[in-house]
Parts: structure tokens; C-alpha cells; sequence
């Protein structure tokens, strides 16, 4: 007679607990987290399993699953360090915080009727997010940081919010190629001339020579280097490789015409003060919400609301009650 | 002019050495020094027209010249032996 789901699964735990090796441990996970998988696997033990905070391998696929308890997802929240995490975090909140209403409505001024702050937030975070960022950018009042990341996915957001590397960039930024910012890219020559002596050889021809010009200049070899001649170098190197993307530096600018256009469509600025002040309180509502609140995705949009000119001081007020809260 | 013309054909001989070094897969930090990496780079560079090479700079290019034509030397004797072995 073959074992139940539930025996399976207690069997793979009491093996996790006595295995000697990691790698006998991680062969082990694999197996657990495909049951906790599987549709019958019954609500209560994915809860019990969370609780044992076994890892991120184990952790995404309990967040995967379709019975999943919204109990259980605020566990998986408290303990989530890791995007693959996050990611199957948000899929699962916001299918479980699927709206009936059309949410983004409210950018275009248009009343919609808000039955929870948590799917409110949940589903207008992305967008406001971006709406916030460009009004922000084009009052100068932020600037934005990006950093090609290979292994991890690109970075980018507004600089000055501790914001690089969290599950609420990862969660909120709306990537790298927004149309609404331009990039301007090139090799960081002082970096490559300083690790050139040990690692020549070992990067794209391009990036060799251009790390020689640098160290030529530095030292007295060479004339000093025209502006041009990097970035002309640059250009010969035809796709840049994971290695060689440790060396590129983009600085970003925000397009302001394209932000003009963008912002026609949806914008916060343009909204009445009383629904600005209901985007606020929603926001305040999510401020312990494991999901929004655990992940500072909440607290991130309300220092943008807050240093925003067109909210109104009645809402800023409200905000600064609760300003302990968004660190 | 004439150091100018001297220049050019030095730096013209340097980058030949190092595409031969490249075709035979000797440019590589266990068969080149620095030096002559750098002398090869400023060679390459300075035939595009992107950087000007100094006094002090064509030092490391004749080392460059010595060390590569040097190098490639070795590799046809070697070569050679390896024919009259077989």
C-alpha cells in the first residue's frame, strides 16, 4: 500500500533531520518541495512546514502552491532573503488579492471603490511607483542609481533610499528599460588599468586595450587620452559578456519629454486632494502587512508621497505620525 | 618627421609580431610579460590614431619589438625540431 501524501512528507522531514551531509540534505529538499507542490497536499501541513523554515529551495515552492494559506504566506514572508522568494511571494498575494475592480482607474481620476487597503496597494504598487518616480524625477528632486547585475537581474531606482539590492526594488522597480530614462554606458578605465598586470589576457580585446591606454596615461607612456577614444573603443566590443560586465558603468537621466507624455496618460499630480489623502491612508493601512509592509514596499512609497509637493499637508501629516515606521 | 616615420614603422612591426602571437596563441601572460602586452597595445592603438605614444612609452615598445620577434622566433624553431623529430 503506497504512502500517503502526508506520510511522505514526514518521512522526507525526519530524513532532513538525520541526514549528515548538505548534499544529502539538498537532494532531500528537492523531493519535499515537489510534494508541497502538489494541489493535495492539505493546507495545514505547507503551514507546518513553513514553520520549520527549511530554506529558500523549500520555501518558493510552498508559496507556489495553489492552497497556499495567506497564514502560511506571512510566514514565508518573515523568513524570504532571496528574489526567487519574493518573486513566488508576490505571484501568490496577488492571486489571492485579485481585485474586481480596475485599481489603475484611479490614475486617471476616475472613482473606484476600494474594498481592502492590502489588494488596493498590492495592485497599484507597480504603477505608482513608476507614476512617482518620473513626477519626482522631473522636479529634480530624485536621482537614479543603475547597476548591471548578470547573476541577479539589473538593478534601478532612485538613489538616497537604501533601496539597491531590497525585495522592494526587486518588487517595485519597473526595470531597466523603462522608455523613460536614457543610459548612457562605458567601461570603468581606472578599475580595469588597476586589475590590468594580473588579469590581461583574460577579458574581451577591447577591454585589454583600453585598460592599457589608461594605465599608458597614468603612468607616462602615453599623451593623455582624447574623451572620444574610449567611448569609440567601447563601441567595438559587439555584446558584453558576463565577465566583462563587472567593468560597465551606465549613468541614467531621466527623459523628461518622455516623462511629459507618460505622465498625460497617469499621473498622481493631477488626482483631487481627497483622493490623494485615500492613496495615503490605504498606503499607512499596509504598513504591517507582511507582505507590503515586511518587504518595505509600502514604507518606500509613502517617503515618496511625502517629499511629493502636490501631496496634500493634511496626508504629509498623517504620514509624519507614522514616519518611525518607514525605516 | 623622421622620428615620426620611425615611430610608425616600429609601432606597424610591434602589431604584426603581436597578431602572429595571437594566430599562434602565444599572447598570453605565461609566454609575455607585461611590457610587452603594453608595447603592443600602445602599438595597436596608436595605428588607429587613438593615443600618442611618449619617449618614455616607445621604450616599452621596443622592449615590446625584442620580446615578441623574440618569442615568435623560438616558436618556428621549435616548430622545426618538432618536424625533424616525426
Amino acid at each position: 500500500m503506497s504512502k500517503t501524501i502526508e506520510e511522505q512528507i514526514s518521512s522526507l522531514l525526519s530524513e532532513i533531520k538525520s541526514a549528515a551531509s548538505y548534499y544529502d540534505r539538498e537532494s532531500l529538499f528537492g523531493k519535499l518541495a515537489n510534494l508541497l507542490n502538489e494541489p493535495t497536499t492539505p493546507t495545514e501541513l505547507l503551514h507546518e512546514v513553513a514553520l520549520e523554515n527549511l530554506g529558500m529551495g523549500v520555501n518558493y515552492r510552498i508559496a507556489e502552491a495553489s492552497q497556499v494559506s495567506q497564514e502560511t504566506l506571512s510566514v514565508l514572508c518573515r523568513n524570504a532573503e532571496h528574489r526567487w522568494e519574493w518573486r513566488s511571494l508576490s505571484h501568490a498575494y496577488k492571486a489571492a488579492l485579485t481585485p474586481s475592480v480596475d485599481y489603475s482607474a484611479i490614475f486617471k481620476n476616475k472613482e473606484v471603490e476600494v474594498k481592502d487597503s492590502a489588494e488596493f496597494v498590492l495592485n497599484i504598487s507597480v504603477e505608482l511607483t513608476a507614476i512617482l518616480w518620473q513626477e519626482l524625477a522631473s522636479l529634480e528632486l530624485i536621482t537614479f542609481f543603475y547597476q548591471q547585475d548578470t547573476d541577479d537581474g539589473d538593478h534601478f531606482g532612485p538613489e538616497d533610499f537604501e533601496l539597491e539590492h531590497t525585495a522592494a526594488e526587486y518588487l517595485l522597480s519597473p526595470g531597466y528599460f523603462v522608455d523613460w530614462v536614457t543610459r548612457d554606458e562605458y567601461i570603468d578605465a581606472e578599475y580595469v588599468s588597476d586589475r590590468l598586470e594580473d588579469e590581461w589576457g583574460s577579458w574581451d580585446a577591447a577591454i585589454d586595450k583600453i585598460g592599457a591606454l589608461e594605465h599608458g596615461a597614468s603612468v607616462g607612456h602615453l599623451e593623455p587620452i582624447a574623451a572620444n577614444v574610449f567611448g569609440d573603443i567601447f563601441h567595438e566590443i559587439g555584446s558584453v559578456g558576463g565577465m566583462e560586465a563587472q567593468f560597465i558603468v551606465t549613468d541614467i537621466e531621466p527623459d523628461l519629454e518622455a516623462i511629459q507624455m507618460n505622465l498625460k496618460n497617469s499621473n498622481y499630480s493631477g488626482l483631487s486632494n481627497s483622493v490623494k489623502h485615500e492613496i495615503v491612508v490605504h498606503v499607512i493601512n499596509t504598513i504591517e502587512h507582511p507582505f507590503l509592509g515586511g518587504f518595505k514596499i509600502s514604507q518606500h512609497l509613502l517617503k515618496l508621497l511625502l517629499m511629493h509637493p502636490a501631496t496634500p499637508e493634511e496626508s504629509k501629516a498623517l504620514i509624519s505620525l507614522v514616519s518611525s515606521q518607514l525605516d | 618627421m623622421k622620428e615620426k616615420i620611425a615611430t610608425s614603422d616600429l609601432t606597424k612591426r610591434v602589431a604584426e609580431l603581436w597578431e602572429q602571437a595571437v594566430d599562434e596563441e602565444l599572447a598570453n601572460s605565461s609566454e609575455v610579460t607585461f611590457d610587452a602586452f603594453l608595447g603592443a597595445q600602445y602599438s595597436m592603438a596608436f595605428l588607429a590614431g587613438q593615443c600618442t605614444i611618449t619617449e618614455q612609452g616607445i621604450e616599452v615598445v621596443e622592449i615590446a619589438l625584442d620580446e615578441l620577434q623574440q618569442l615568435i622566433d623560438d616558436n618556428v624553431e621549435s616548430d622545426d625540431e618538432d618536424e625533424e623529430d616525426e
